[in-house]
């Protein structure tokens, strides 16, 4: 890096991403009694606590009534089998 | 970007995706994309996660400033809202092989893409309400545009919370703003003052006059809808009323021959960064223009190496 | 979050007033703390989500000094009006965190002691004053959270881990000094305001403190009796005055913009 920097961060990778590859969490939640439980993003934590809160925090547009985080890697695709997203944004 | 359109007319398998987006089709999957179709989504996507992360140190240091709770909430909850969309645009990234880590934290502050218009950290809160009315509004218009027009169906959908949070920021600078306008003599001078700054700031925001460019990818690949000077002209019809009803002077109106909003100034302009002010009477190359905005301001550097270094114990308080 | 008085207008028990107090400072002080570290975040989400924990404490600071100034306290002297040496906020946060672990640790102690201190309102009789303290409990949920996630991965360092032991060392004591001293009268409780008595509160807190030393995995060192000096204000539950450098950060600035 060109630019010089007093403290850079030093992020751990393993430890801090939750191994050699960033660990994904799929985000789902429920507006009111009356909807669907949705698909709403997807965020990056080493654990699952750090998951349930980033999610709170980042998919905050609503009072959700209910709020659930999945591990990407125990989602199992039925059409997008091969393809480079297992599920997508938005 | 502005390769030369001949290049892709001539490539039967860019010229069918073109036409097919251009009846409407959204795609689903990378598998579908061309590699310059791909390249411009990317790029499209890249600078809009960059400009959502300099609000943190853009935005934040008002939150100090702040005369009063509410208004410390106000900052940072709106603060809060721009990361989580920076978040989200990261994240579609990283299925195009981007690591955002390395990407944010790794990354020279030199080789950030960002604009002017988010290159002065918030002095005070007026400073923040102002860019939020007028700033925030720039961003708003863009960012609606590329919800209803990209061609990339999950990044249109993600942009449905983005706009939907971007509504409360702009009602809140316009509600401020005003409320500032009325609140005494000083106030009004510095709401002002600070309009002045920001106006010709956020009509740069939509970048260069559509007869300086090519047609470029962008619009080719309707990953946006509308050119620069139609989302200027939106902006411009949004927030020139919004000041005249307020009794802000800013340098720009509707023309009644021309049935749209003019500039009362010849872009661009020279603008003194010490003082902050620009000489509405000294017009630069769009050359020189182009460096400028390159170059960044000088708080640009600084401000990103903030957000990867980190500060602790007497450099905090 | 909008405050609805219960009972506006009535004068409120000055010991329940100054608990009240040193909770509202003391997340007044921790919003702050948000604010200023913010961009020692770690990762893009946690930017979000450090801002997200900014705004309910200030939210939390607002809604009791509304509530005080609903029963015959001015609401601008409040926030704006007090000097260094009037503010009721924890010892604990007086001294900028010298490092993420110090930064994790002093912050989770702050969530946990204040939240530890409204949960004893939860049943207050204003309902207004058990739903700011429910409120507190919601979103301290959250914030408690985060820090239990970064426990793990603190844990996982060998010389993070250190850190986090010293930090805990040095802050735990400020922490539990707070709830001050062990044998020391209990007004407010035995006035009937707060139906659980302050030492349940303080035991409670000692536990869930040691209670990280499970996802941390590692011992840490909890210093149970603190030594409380002459200058010890039991009102303000603090020593001396708020040091001026933090002081310079967490007062309201450009006052003339106030409204």
């Amino acid at each position: 890096m060109a630019t010089k920097l007093k403290s850079k961060k030093k992020i751990d990778q393993k430890r801090e991403r939750g191994g050699a590859e960033p660990k994904y969490y799929e985000v789902f939640a429920r507006k009111d009694s009356h909807s669907d439980l949705s698909h709403v993003g997807s965020v990056e934590a080493p654990n699952d606590e750090l998951a349930q809160v980033r999610a709170w925090y980042i998919y905050d547009q609503h009072k959700w009534r209910e709020m659930c985080v999945v591990p990407l890697e125990s989602i199992i695709t039925v059409t997008e089998e091969g393809k480079s997203a297992k599920i997508k944004m938005g | 970007m502005a390769t030369a359109i001949k290049d892709i007319q001539e490539d039967p398998r860019e010229r069918a995706l073109q036409e097919k987006v251009a009846t409407g089709y959204q795609l689903e999957d990378v598998e579908e994309m061309t590699e310059r179709y791909k390249n411009v989504l990317v790029n499209t996507i890249h600078i809009a996660a960059d400009l959502e992360v300099v609000t943190l140190p853009t935005y934040s240091p008002a939150i100090k400033t702040s005369p009063t709770l509410e208004d410390k909430i106000a900052i940072a909850a709106a603060c809060q809202d721009e990361l989580g969309h920076a978040q989200m645009m990261y994240r579609i990234l990283e299925d195009f092989g981007y690591d955002t880590h390395s990407f944010l934290f790794e990354r020279d502050p030199e080789e950030w893409r960002t604009f002017q218009m988010l290159e002065f950290p918030h002095e005070d809160y007026i400073e923040s309400v102002v860019s939020m009315c007028y700033g925030d509004r720039a961003g708003y218009i863009t960012t609606v545009d590329l919800e209803e027009n990209c061609s990339y169906a999950p990044f249109a959908r993600s942009l449905r919370k983005v706009n939907y949070e971007e509504t409360f920021h702009v009602s809140h600078g316009e509600r401020w703003t005003r409320f500032f306008w009325n609140q005494s003599e000083e106030s009004r001078r510095r709401v002002q003052e600070t309009v002045d700054f920001y106006f010709p700031l956020c009509t740069a925001w939509f970048g260069m006059p559509d007869n300086r460019k090519t047609r470029t990818d962008q619009l080719s690949y309707r990953i946006r809808g509308a050119s620069n000077d139609e989302m200027r002209q939106k902006w411009l019809s949004r927030v020139v009323p919004f000041s005249e009803s307020v009794g802000i002077k800013v340098p720009a109106h509707y023309d009644e021959e021309q049935g749209k909003y003019v500039l009362d100034y010849e872009p661009p302009i020279y603008l003194d960064e010490e003082k902050r002010e620009w000489d509405y009477d000294r017009q630069i190359t769009w050359e020189e223009q182009l460096k400028v905005w390159k170059k960044g301001s000088k708080h640009k550097v600084p401000s990103i190496a903030r957000v990867i270094s980190e500060e602790w114990g007497k450099d905090l308080w | 979050m909008a405050y609805t008085p219960g009972n506006p207008g009535t004068k409120l028990d000055k010991n329940f007033e100054n608990d009240l107090l040193a909770i509202a400072d003391t997340k007044l002080v921790l919003g702050n703390w948000y604010a200023e570290c913010v961009m020692n975040g770690r990762s893009l989400p946690d930017f979000a989500a450090i801002l997200g924990m900014c705004t309910a404490n200030y939210g939390h600071t607002r809604a009791i000094y509304q509530y005080l100034a609903a029963h015959g306290h001015d609401y601008d002297h409040l926030e704006r009006g007090r000097g260094p040496e009037e503010m009721c906020s924890a010892n604990l946060l007086d001294e900028a965190p010298s490092g993420w672990e110090d930064f994790i640790v002093s912050t989770w102690l702050t969530e946990l002691s204040t939240w530890m201190m409204a949960s004893g309102f939860l049943n207050h009789e204003d309902r207004a004053v058990a739903g700011i303290a429910k409120k507190i409990g919601q979103e301290t949920y959250f914030h408690l959270k985060y820090s239990q996630g970064w426990f793990q991965i603190i844990g996982e360092g060998k010389k993070q881990t250190s850190l986090f032991q010293k930090a805990y060392a040095h802050r735990f004591p400020l922490a539990l000094q707070w709830f001050g001293p062990a044998r020391g009268k209990d007004t407010v409780h035995d006035a009937g305001i707060r139906d659980v008595p302050l030492k349940k509160l303080r035991d409670a807190f000692i536990k869930e403190a040691a209670g990280a030393e499970k996802l941390l995995g590692a011992d840490l060192t909890q210093e149970k009796s603190i030594k409380f000096a002459d200058d010890w204000r039991g009102d303000a539950r603090r020593f001396g005055a708020m040091p001026d450098g933090l002081f310079e950060v967490v007062r309201f600035k450009d006052a003339e913009l106030a409204h």
